[in-house]
């Protein structure tokens, strides 16, 4: 009998908050083109909405059976045919690793700019990350439990820096260039749910009252996105639009006592963040060779699509695949077919083996 | 694999020695048996053989210069056996009359193979001998020097008890019992190396202690193959549990009695080693570094600001040297004008880089306190001397080093001597956050630090989370980590170690 | 073997991080040309730069660096902040810079043909003050204090925080389209010849262009309008009292626009300030009674009524909205400035703007018995 790892619902959903607030922090012009980001203020509670219903397949099927995840259901259910979705999963997960590279990258390079090499900082990254990976669901939710404490006391820090520069006649009136941004912020932020999928794949790992941490970090997670853009569009107003990464803009801006430039601050807590989310979608790949090839198997394909992210770092130029409204309706139709179809699919095959007597 | 257990096997390669050799019985005959210790320990010049008459019977006092209390084996033994009018009609009954009425030793025991009158007299034990018996009997009489009981100068404190661990392992245990006067405490006896066969005590509380950790524990005993072990640091590895490569050991050591009976009593397990006053507590986790006995007689306000110092420190100590690099050279916008000017004007004047100059002197400080570790005691003052002007004056007004440099590292050392148990992996991680910082800057630094979150956060002590109770949390569990509540609070409920969040131990 | 593969695997990781040193550029602090400040002037058709920096080369007895002035010129501004590099050896940085001071003809000629760089470049911050000098920035950077130059520091410290006066809002104005943005104005004294650096008052943009500056009581109302006490102070006429000096401790505005059909926008601007009168030029021994006080009050009143008619006439007349009149009517009323929204620069001069002032005084210092 294989061992299954065995965490907390706080540290999973800890696990996660984290993985989303990296994005959200990150938000900004490349990804939301010239949709108005105060609009998305309003996106964001319809987005909460829209995430407990995308939730609902998954959260059956693991109702249904609580100690199988997705993949084993794959496996159990469909067969071969369900290790080859399997596969579909592991594209989800890679693509994400990947994705989440590519923005570590755009953001060091373009928000920074160190004076040392990018791609060799994304091999110390995917290095460690692969590390995290490699010791498994334990460690990583382990450690972002640390994290989420300093993410934590940042964010409180954040709003107390920052809200003494709010200058109300900043905000605008809600939609007043339309109604396309809120559509716009909605597409967006639910092609940003990564952490759907990989509640999936986790679910079943956690001990703990589920129900109640879905919507304790589904509300955290939109409560704090909308806090941010209350900050940034108080803080800066129109200055907003031309920054690539507002949040991080603004985090320089913040002034608390004789602290200035928390920029610094951001840039701690979010690198942690991408660590975090890099080991959590690189060990979901693995999870995923493991359900068709084993464990031995799994401890290489960490290695290997490592140092294959890290490889595609140096020679490809992601700038434009991201920045595209092609990313963002993949990721979100990507996001759909293996948060709702395949799991409703599975839901219903379950059902009916219930019905038939398979499970009794 | 990894890399540890790679070594591991690597190790494995030799041939093991056998750990079960041949029981060889005595003779009657007791010529033949002193002839055999005599062959045994090739006439070594400790071994004494007393020959006596007794009854009219020839008899032997086995023992090893030094390892017996003569006064003690005059009085108990010699001179009963030889003024004492000693019945019975064969040798037999002599013998067991001299064994149950004549010795007056409390402690003896009957041997009857030299394998056990070896180890018995080597412990200092007296083997007393009687021609025409296959047995022989070991009287407790051991008198060899030993240190007196007395503080530790590893673990000082202010308030509290002076008395830490000694070398003999009675002793120990007389320390611990005497502090803990419950039958629920439990000695087990067992002995390591094969060669030194050093006397090992597994010692733990039988209504705290988890069956599971207990049964891992004798069996990380149990497996220590090691031919000698004279300190309780040979055995850390064997009890560090899972082969996985982490700075930060799983098993603490402690030189205080009251420590020791702190830890059992929440289930813990301390393992004392004849020869050392070092005994080892399993599990041990991460925040118990941050935890001393002096926390808990001094006010709780006062204790739950050493614990926050304390965490500081730790931080401080890794992270400040390769901050300053980093931030310094990559990232100076984060250091406010005033400070930020002075270290440029520093840095501006000395011919090394920062990061160059950090290591050296890193390094320059290391070599010191390696000195002074090992240096004859009158000596230290010279090398304070030496340190104080060679780094602390001519370095800096020749200019070769930066006055803020030897600040950060001064702070850095002093800053890990406030946990001194870390010291070995905040040596280390300071090296590598410096290297670090010098090269990828503030971001490199980030990435490399959540790395060793994840190390110590993936580190399990026989099954309980290293950084239990923090991640995974626990907020009851919390009165005695972040802050030290009163006593009134502490006393409510006591937590076993494996009743932590996380723990995979079966209650 | 094994073990001896994954040493030397081991020594050539650690090799490989000390050889990385050289990819990575760093570079020593004092190796870094770190700008405090920033002037930009235009010099025929070519931008001149002068920079202010500290010189970490300072002799060792210093503790404290002395401070470097670098003029250097291009025909872009990148190319002249290139040619720093150039002709000091040093890299430079602009994360420390605290103040960018435009000459009149710079801001004259448009700032949106260089600001770009300081929006874009990673090292420079949004915070950086933005103010626009009489005369020529190079004049105000270069300026001496005895025989030191003057400390961008302190140039930076004599814009108050709270009049915005730096690029975010600059830019965000511009960029906003609404209202129009002003910066401080800043040029150098002229009594006696001396060089000091004063702030002289608001110059106003109509787009990025310097349409025109606010001095002394203009200013005065400004700075009150925009909530910034102790700027300066005005000077009321009263009876019993004679001249006297007030100035703000507090200061707060609500502008409320109305709307009424088939016709422009009202501004109903409330003003509330909290007054300190400092200085009675006569009859100040008996103290003053609370009629006296109220008196006083009404005067300042009307002291203001007057600052800000001409203040505001100044500024619509020439439809400027520096004020922001233009966010405030967009936030109350947004469909209503949707429709007006392309024609708003042109409507600032037709709307009507109705103030009220209600002041309370309080009297400073010691009152006489």
């Amino acid at each position: 009998m294989e061992k299954r790892p065995a965490i907390s619902v706080s540290q999973l959903f800890c696990l996660l908050f984290i993985s989303r607030m990296v994005v959200s922090m990150t938000y900004g012009n490349i990804l939301i083109g010239d949709s108005e980001i105060w609009d998305h203020l309003l996106s964001a509670p319809i987005c909460a909405i829209l995430t407990f219903v995308i939730l609902i397949p998954i959260y059956g099927l693991f109702v249904l059976d609580k100690k199988m995840n997705v993949l084993d259901n794959l496996r159990e259910l469909c067969g071969k045919t369900g290790l080859c979705v399997v596969l579909v999963y592991i594209f989800y997960f890679l693509l994400i690793s990947f994705h989440t590279v590519s923005v570590f990258e755009k953001f060091i390079f373009n928000a920074i700019n160190p004076p040392i090499s990018v791609p060799f900082l994304t091999v110390l990254l995917l290095f460690s990350s692969c590390y995290g990976a490699y010791k498994g669901i334990e460690a990583i939710s382990r450690t972002s439990g640390l994290i989420f404490v300093f993410t934590v006391f940042a964010m409180i820090f954040f709003l107390v820096s920052l809200v003494s520069s709010i200058e109300p006649i900043n905000y605008k009136p809600l939609m007043f260039e339309g109604t396309e941004s809120v559509f716009e912020g909605i597409k967006l932020l639910i092609s940003q749910s990564s952490c759907i999928p990989a509640m999936a794949v986790l679910l079943p790992m956690a001990k703990g009252d589920h129900k109640k941490g879905i919507v304790i970090w589904n509300a955290g997670v939109y409560l704090v996105f909308a806090a941010l853009i209350m900050l940034v569009a108080g803080t800066m107003g129109d200055f907003a639009e031309t920054q690539l990464f507002p949040v991080y803009t603004a985090a320089g801006i913040g002034k608390f006592g004789s602290f200035k430039h928390l920029d610094s601050v951001y840039l701690g807590i979010w690198i942690s963040g991408i660590f975090i989310k890099l080991s959590l979608f690189l060990m979901l790949t693995g999870e995923g060779i493991k359900k068709i090839w084993g464990e031995q198997v799994r401890k290489k394909s960490i290695i290997v699509f490592g140092f294959l992210i890290s490889a595609t770092s140096f020679f490809s130029d992601k700038l434009e695949l991201l920045s595209s409204t092609f990313m963002t309706n993949f990721l979100m139709w990507f996001l759909i077919l293996i948060s709702v179809v395949i799991p409703l699919i599975l839901v219903f095959i379950r059902l009916q083996k219930r019905k038939r007597g398979v499970y009794g | 694999m990894n890399f540890i257990s790679h070594l591991k096997e690597v190790y494995s390669d030799k041939p093991k020695k056998p750990c079960v050799q041949a029981v060889r019985f005595f003779s009657n005959s007791l010529t033949e048996n002193a002839e055999f210790f005599k062959r045994e320990f090739d006439e070594s010049a400790d071994l004494s053989i007393r020959y006596l008459r007794a009854a009219n019977v020839d008899c032997a006092v086995i023992t090893i210069g030094g390892m017996v209390d003569k006064e003690t084996l005059t009085h108990s033994v010699v001179t009963p056996i030889t003024r004492s009018e000693i019945l019975g009609s064969t040798k037999k009954e002599k013998y067991e009359f001299i064994r149950d009425n004549v010795i007056s030793a409390s402690n003896q025991i009957q041997v009857s193979n030299f394998q056990d009158a070896f180890n018995m007299i080597m412990s200092g034990f007296a083997i007393f001998a009687m021609d025409g018996c296959d047995s022989m009997l070991a009287v407790g009489v051991q008198g060899f020097p030993f240190r007196s009981v007395s503080e530790p100068s590893t673990e000082v404190i202010q308030r509290g008890s002076r008395e830490g661990f000694v070398e003999p392992l009675m002793v120990n245990m007389t320390l611990i019992r005497r502090r803990l006067k419950s039958t629920k405490l439990k000695f087990e006896m067992s002995s390591v190396g094969t060669v030194s066969k050093t006397s090992v005590c597994i010692c733990y509380m039988r209504d705290k202690v988890s069956e599971d950790i207990l049964k891992k524990v004798r069996e990380c005993v149990a497996a220590v193959d090691l031919e000698t072990v004279v300190e309780s640091g040979y055995l850390m590895p064997y009890l560090e549990g899972d082969n996985d490569f982490s700075l930060f050991s799983g098993v603490g050591m402690t030189e205080r009695p009251d420590t020791v009976c702190g830890k059992i009593s929440e289930g813990r397990i301390a393992i004392i080693l004849d020869g050392t006053p070092n005994v080892l507590v399993v599990p041990y986790l991460f925040t118990e570094y941050f935890q001393h006995i002096d926390d808990y007689s001094r006010h709780p306000y006062f204790a739950t600001f050493t614990r926050w110092l304390k965490y500081m420190a730790f931080f401080l100590s890794i992270l400040l040297p390769g901050l300053y690099v980093a931030i310094s050279t990559f990232s100076p916008e984060i250091l406010p004008a005033p400070i930020f000017m002075k270290i440029a004007l520093a840095v501006g004047r000395t011919p090394f880089s920062l990061m160059t100059e950090t290591i050296i002197i890193h390094l320059i400080y290391e070599i010191m306190r390696e000195a002074g570790l090992r240096i004859p005691r009158p000596l230290g003052h010279a090398v304070s001397i030496v340190g104080a002007l060679v780094i602390g004056e001519t370095a800096v007004s020749s200019g070769l080093i930066g006055a803020p440099t030897l600040m950060v590292v001064a702070l850095t050392a002093i800053s890990s001597y406030v946990i001194p148990n870390l010291y070995e992996p905040i040596s280390i991680l300071k090296f590598v956050f410096v290297i670090v910082g010098g090269i990828f800057g503030i971001w490199g630094i980030m990435i490399v630090f959540t790395a060793v979150l994840i190390n110590i956060c993936s580190k399990n002590s026989y099954g309980v989370p290293f950084t239990s109770p923090i991640s995974p949390f626990n907020m009851f569990a919390m009165r005695d980590v972040l802050v030290r509540l009163s006593w009134n609070f502490l006393s409510r409920k006591s937590i076993k170690v494996q009743d932590l969040p996380g723990s995979e131990i079966e209650k | 073997m094994k073990f001896k593969l994954h040493g030397l695997t081991l020594f050539f990781c650690a090799l490989f991080l000390i050889f990385l040193c050289g990819c990575s550029g760093g570079g020593e602090l004092h190796e870094k040309f770190i700008i405090q400040g920033i002037a930009v002037d235009k010099d025929g058709g070519k931008y001149k730069l002068t920079a202010q920096a500290y010189d970490f080369q300072t002799p060792k007895d210093e503790k404290e660096p002395s401070i470097r002035v670098v003029e250097v010129s291009g025909a872009t501004l990148l190319e002249a902040l290139e040619n720093i590099k150039k002709k000091t050896s040093l890299n430079p940085v602009y994360s420390q810079n605290m103040i960018i001071l435009m000459g009149e003809d710079v801001a004259k000629s448009g700032v949106n043909n260089f600001i770009d760089f300081f929006i874009r470049h990673c090292e420079t911050r949004p915070k950086v003050k933005l103010c626009v000098c009489s005369g020529t920035a190079s004049e105000v950077i270069k300026s001496k204090d005895g025989d030191k130059p003057v400390k961008a520091q302190n140039i930076h410290d004599l814009i108050p925080d709270e009049l915005g006066s730096d690029v975010m809002h600059f830019v965000g104005d511009v960029y906003g389209k609404i209202s129009d943005p002003y910066v401080a104005w800043l040029g150098l004294s002229e009594n006696n010849n001396s060089e000091e650096i004063v702030f002289k008052g608001v110059g106003l943009f109509r787009d990025d262009i310097l349409y025109d500056c606010l001095e002394n009581e203009d200013a005065f109302g400004f700075m009150i309008f925009k909530g910034i006490s102790g700027f300066s102070s005005c000077v009321v006429k009263n009876e019993r009292f004679g001249e006297v000096t007030c100035s703000a401790t507090r200061s707060a505005v609500c502008v409320t626009p109305e709307i009424t059909e088939n016709s422009y926008p009202v501004f109903k601007i409330n003003i509330s300030a909290d007054m300190s009168a400092f200085a009675f030029d006569s009859d100040y021994e008996s103290g003053a009674s609370e009629n006296d006080i109220t008196g006083l009050e009404r005067d300042i009143e009307d002291k203001l009524g007057t600052i800000y008619g001409h203040l505001l006439g100044k500024i619509t007349s020439a439809n400027i909205d520096a004020l922001g009149f233009g966010k405030v009517l967009r936030n109350s009323h947004p469909e209503y400035f949707k429709k007006i929204s392309n024609d708003w620069e042109n409507i600032i001069s037709k709307c009507r703007y109705e103030v009220t002032q209600e002041v309370t005084l309080s009297i400073t210092g010691k009152e006489p018995i």
